[in-house]
């Protein structure tokens, strides 16, 4: 939802699963929708204002909805917001926000978790506050970022969000913002390796694959160990033995031939 | 400054740009090609689109392609 703008920031069509609300009717309009899944983002304070009076004079039931304000909101306003939303994001001065176009298409993406949007510098910590579409922050220490050879050196002082999301840009320095997430995220290397185990070819990667899709555990073949098991799916065991193939496959309900398919 | 491949002015309007950023995930060695809010790792050994996030060939302009590798870094 966003407010406070005009559709022709957009030169065309409103990305998907975006809406405009220009009127104060919009507003309630807008507050018929399952809120968990709502993004509020207002551009500025007036709009933020109107939003506020609105959810309370009309009762538009905005609680647990996100609300990211690209302009501080009053301070007054700054309780009443906290109640109603949540997360609340710019609050204070201080983020580097996305172009207001690219932002709102990351925000709107399937893959709002792996963009940047903002971040916010705090040069005494040491620390690079970066907060992705999906409104989640991480947290990167300075030294996260090392310059490389002789190529430039970071310059914290010059933080821009580029590239949809995608760069971190300090100075002349780029950081992909897959590279950051590889290494403060946890959830991030989980999904990134479950992709790489996916796509593989090994006979070892097709049994996970075929294993899981037939909701089996590695130890529902016996006489074969689940160890056994597991050291073929971590291709270990690249060639097992034909008798071997024989009991995994028909707990598959395959042939053993078929099992490298899947 | 990252390394960013220089584009025709046509496919630099449309949004491709081809790039090495400073901080990168090194492994597998790769270029980043990027159009608008789309991005695809190309590996330098394989010539194939890494994980993630993968992708098809067929989506990057040939002439993107053409120019990797007249560069000869494909």
């Amino acid at each position: 939802m966003l407010l406070g703008t005009r559709k022709g920031l957009f030169k065309g069509a409103l990305p998907p699963r975006v809406l405009l609300c220009q009127e104060r009717s919009d507003v309630e309009f807008a507050g018929t929708f399952p809120r968990k899944r709502v993004t509020w983002v207002s551009f500025t304070r007036s709009a933020t204002d109107m939003l506020l009076e609105e959810a309370v004079k009309r009762r538009v039931d905005v609680r647990g909805a996100h609300l990211i304000t690209l302009t501080p909101p009053r301070a007054e306003s700054v309780p009443a917001l906290l109640g109603l939303f949540h997360p609340v994001i710019g609050l204070v001065e201080g983020f580097r926000w996305l172009p207001k176009l690219e932002l709102i298409e990351a925000i709107a993406s399937d893959d709002a978790n792996t963009r940047f949007i903002a971040g916010s510098v705090d040069r005494k910590a040491r620390r690079l506050t970066l907060l992705r579409g999906d409104l989640q922050a991480v947290v990167a220490p300075f030294s996260l970022f090392s310059q490389s050879g002789d190529g430039p050196a970071p310059d914290f002082g010059r933080l821009r969000l580029t590239d949809h999301g995608r760069t971190v840009s300090l100075g002349d320095y780029e950081a992909s913002a897959d590279a950051v997430l590889y290494e403060l995220d946890p959830a991030h290397r989980r999904r990134l390796k479950s992709l790489r185990r996916d796509s593989e070819q090994s006979l070892g990667a097709a049994l996970l694959r075929l294993r899981k899709q037939r909701g089996l555990r590695q130890g529902d073949f016996a006489p074969i160990s689940a160890k056994e098991i597991a050291r073929i799916e971590r291709n270990l065991i690249t060639q097992p033995h034909t008798r071997t193939l024989e009991v995994i496959a028909s707990r598959l309900q395959v042939r053993p031939d078929e099992i490298a398919d899947y | 400054m990252p390394f960013d491949l220089p584009m025709p002015r046509k496919l630099k309007a449309e949004g491709w740009k081809v790039k090495i950023r400073e901080k990168e995930r090194v492994e597998p060695p790769h270029v980043t090609v990027m159009h608008r809010a789309d991005e695809w790792r190309l590996g330098l050994r394989d010539k194939q689109l890494l994980l993630p996030p993968g992708g098809r060939l067929r989506d990057i302009d040939p002439e993107v392609l053409r120019i990797i590798r007249r560069t000869g870094m494909s």
